[in-house]
């Protein structure tokens, strides 16, 4: 049977895209460095679009940190909309955000949808990350003119914190579970550190047309005393005191020992914690 | 070539009258009007100018007031704020920077401006003058120029032209020989001596020598001598850009509500900012002073996060000053004044990522700052500190850096862990066992201790700040949560410092 020719004079205006344009509007992808979890999102987290990272713990924030020291480190703004006021400037350098390109909003509760509104409108912004206050939470029709603004302005939306079927649900492309699965410690007794923590992370839609899936991330606890900036530091003594900090549980021959904060976590890179 | 100097001067006719009827659009400017400083109490105040119907009636400026009510019993005698007269002023000196770069401001009611480099962008300077006076009307002031090689023929000309009049190149001296004495601003003394020599006009003065004026007068009538030949003593000031620029309201009656005070507000706002963005500004700050009922003053000073154009986000700034402290009585007028700043302006980049439009960028800022509350946004800067919580960070004004000119993905590496702070730390009664934590309870925390590390201890001993030792410790709880707890060894009770996350 011959294939019938297609009528492309008798096709809508509008029909017919042509690959390029087809192809941006098709979200591109924000890495998080984390190639298990990257592979379960196709590359990462979409551009433009709603990512709802759910679950009261398990490494929402560290996902969100690591997107936004992607896209501070290659020179593009980012902003945390801190509605709970939990940020910790420290950690998020840690995991590698300039501090220097990234806005920090701290609105009362009742402002903070209306604040990520703000930013993600100015266009500005590659990545607003809302952080959620316990209440109130944005009404639907708030998070369905988020999803609308963040995909005209190409700001990926990043939200933590909604309690489960309060968040934006169906306005977000991609909506991650987390679960924290297990805490690791180094050492026995006295002496023990904690390593790090092991997150189910569980891909429950993505409106790309991912698959559900899950994957299990590795993460290794930040260093307790990272060397601060010196600035106009008061007499401090002990670990606060000037000049390079004082590492006691770090032995001459760089191996852990004393009892005092991390060393250095074995296997942990590889993936290879138990 | 540069050539001669030439200096525009910018005479505003009666002042006080035109800053009376910008504020009182109620007054029939064909009526007869007379104008009295408000700051001179009614019974010795003496009138500053009158318009031509009152003038009709007999009324002059420096006629008495009750005077003046006895002559012009049908004439509106009203008083004029040196509120308004500056601001009719500040006004006037605006609109002629859009003709001149360099404008200075003389005596009441004077403006000079160097037309020297700008008459050629006029067709000359009976152009350039026409300018200024152009300008001024667009600006709603009536205003008499002259054109002259120095500040007071130029002056004189403005004076005495009631128009435009311009004073030939070279020819100052010439211009202000047949003009009387009063002209030159002498101190009693000179004048008195003035009188004694017989001398009448300002030509008189310039024929006598210099020395033996010098001799006679001292330095002031070396001065004086100088200015009656045409000669400029005083160095030429222009001075930047006006850095304030203020509007005043007066209300009808007294304002105590936020919202009402808002509405009022916010044409003077915008009038402000049309007024600086003719100069290429933008509101860096304003500061507000409230008129109260029955009397007194009441001021307030709200920062701006980024120099902006937006009166949107200035209203919400001054509604949460205003709700955060509001005023403590009835307002009846309000003085606005908007500190002029410069919009940073972006560097084009040929590689790379493009900067944040600074303009846009300054408008989101003071619309954050509208939303979330001043000092409550901006760029996080790590303290010197090794102490967990609240006070290892502070927040600083929002000023990214230009992105790095390769412009690549870099995704992070390393699987550090986040960790979110409570703020305020949860206080907790901690079980201990054996030295270490086994339980814990708190408001909204609670449960038994599955693992734990630590202690290790923070101390230190600050000269401006108590000491502080702190025992630090990374614990599991039964909830599956990771958490920080802290024990404060000084004060002797524990708290949670926040979760890994």
């Amino acid at each position: 049977m011959a294939a019938r020719p297609l009528p492309i004079d008798a096709l809508p205006a509008g029909a017919l895209v042509s690959p390029t344009e087809l192809a941006g509007r098709w979200p591109r992808t924000l890495a998080s460095g984390l190639p298990a979890l990257d592979g379960l999102l196709g590359g990462g987290f979409p551009e433009g679009r709603i990512t709802e990272l759910r679950g009261e713990r398990g490494g929402r924030t560290t996902l969100a940190f690591r997107v936004a020291a992607g896209l501070s480190r290659e020179g593009r703004l980012v902003a945390v909309v801190d509605g709970p006021d939990a940020f910790d400037a420290r950690a998020a350098e840690a995991v590698g955000v300039d501090l220097r390109r990234l806005l920090w909003v701290r609105p009362p509760p009742p402002r903070a949808a209306g604040a990520a509104d703000a930013l993600v409108r100015s266009g500005l912004f590659a990545l607003v990350l809302l952080d959620l206050p316990r209440a109130p939470l944005p009404a639907p029709a708030d998070w369905v003119r988020l999803a609308r603004l963040a995909e005209t302005h190409r700001t990926a939306l990043v939200t933590i914190g909604a309690p489960p079927g309060r968040g934006p649900g169906f306005c977000a492309t991609v909506a991650l579970s987390l679960r924290h699965a297990r805490t690791h410690w180094l050492g026995r007794g006295p002496g023990r550190l904690l390593a790090g923590f092991s997150a189910q992370v569980e891909l429950v839609h993505d409106k790309r047309g991912r698959p559900p899936g899950a994957v299990r991330l590795h993460f290794r606890a930040p260093e307790p005393f990272p060397e601060a900036p010196r600035e106009d530091s008061p007499d401090v003594h002990g670990h606060g005191r000037k000049g390079p900090p004082e590492r006691p549980w770090e032995r001459a021959d760089g191996r852990c020992g004393g009892g005092l904060g991390p060393g250095p976590l074995r296997g942990s890179e590889a993936g290879g914690l138990p | 070539m540069r050539g001669a100097p030439r200096l525009g001067c910018a005479f505003i006719p009666g002042l006080s009258l035109q800053a009376l009827l910008r504020e009182r659009p109620d007054l029939d400017p064909a009526a007869p009007i007379g104008v009295y400083p408000a700051e001179e109490p009614s019974a010795r105040a003496r009138l500053s100018a009158v318009n031509r119907a009152a003038a009709a009636l007999g009324l002059h400026a420096g006629l008495g007031l009750p005077r003046a009510r006895a002559i012009g019993p049908g004439a509106v005698l009203a008083p004029c704020t040196p509120a308004a007269r500056e601001l009719l002023f500040a006004r006037a000196r605006a609109a002629a920077e859009t003709v001149a770069p360099a404008v200075e401001p003389g005596p009441a009611g004077v403006l000079y401006a160097d037309l020297s480099d700008v008459r050629s962008l006029y067709g000359g300077e009976h152009g350039a003058a026409a300018a200024l006076q152009a300008a001024l009307r667009r600006a709603g002031i009536e205003g008499w120029i002259g054109v002259a090689g120095s500040r007071i023929a130029a002056r004189a000309a403005a004076r005495h032209g009631r128009g435009i009049e311009e004073v030939p190149e070279g020819q100052d001296r010439t211009f202000l020989a047949p003009l009387p004495l009063a002209l030159l601003d002498a101190s009693e003394e000179v004048r008195a001596t003035w009188v004694r020599w017989g001398l009448a006009t300002v030509g008189d003065f310039a024929l006598l020598p210099r020395d033996g004026v010098g001799a006679r007068l001292g330095p002031e009538g070396v001065r004086l001598h100088r200015i009656a030949g045409g000669e400029e003593v005083e160095p030429w000031q222009p001075g930047r850009p006006a850095e304030d620029v203020v509007e005043s309201v007066e209300l009808e009656w007294g304002v105590a509500q936020v919202e009402p005070l808002l509405f009022a507000l916010r044409a003077p706002l915008d009038r402000l900012l049309a007024r600086l963005s003719t100069s290429g500004l933008a509101c860096g700050g304003m500061s507000f002073g409230f008129t109260l009922d029955p009397r007194g003053l009441w001021s307030r000073e709200v920062e701006v996060a980024a120099p902006t154009r937006e009166v949107r986000p200035l209203l919400g700034l001054v509604r949460w000053a205003l709700t955060k402290e509001p005023p403590p009585a009835p307002v009846t007028g309000i003085r606005v004044a908007m500190a002029a700043a410069r919009a940073p302006s972006a560097q084009l980049r040929l590689f790379g990522l493009p900067e944040a439009p600074p303009e846009l960028l300054g408008t989101t800022l003071a619309r954050i700052e509208a939303l979330a509350g001043p000092g409550r946004s901006g760029a996080p800067v790590l303290s010197d500190t090794h102490f967990p919580g609240d006070e290892s960070a502070r927040l600083s004004r929002f000023a990214p850096p230009p992105p790095p000119d390769a412009g690549e993905r870099v995704a992070p590496r390393g699987r550090t862990a986040a960790f979110r702070l409570f703020r305020p730390p949860r206080p907790v009664e901690v079980l201990v066992a054996r030295g270490r934590p086994a339980a814990l309870q708190g408001a909204s925390l609670r449960g038994r201790v599955i693992d734990c590390a630590g202690p290790w201890t923070v101390a230190a001993a600050q000269v401006e700040r108590a000491a502080r030792a702190l025992d630090c410790y990374d614990v599991a709880l039964a909830d599956g949560g990771t958490y920080r707890l802290v024990f404060d060894r000084l004060a002797g009770r524990w708290q949670v410092e926040g979760e890994y996350d």
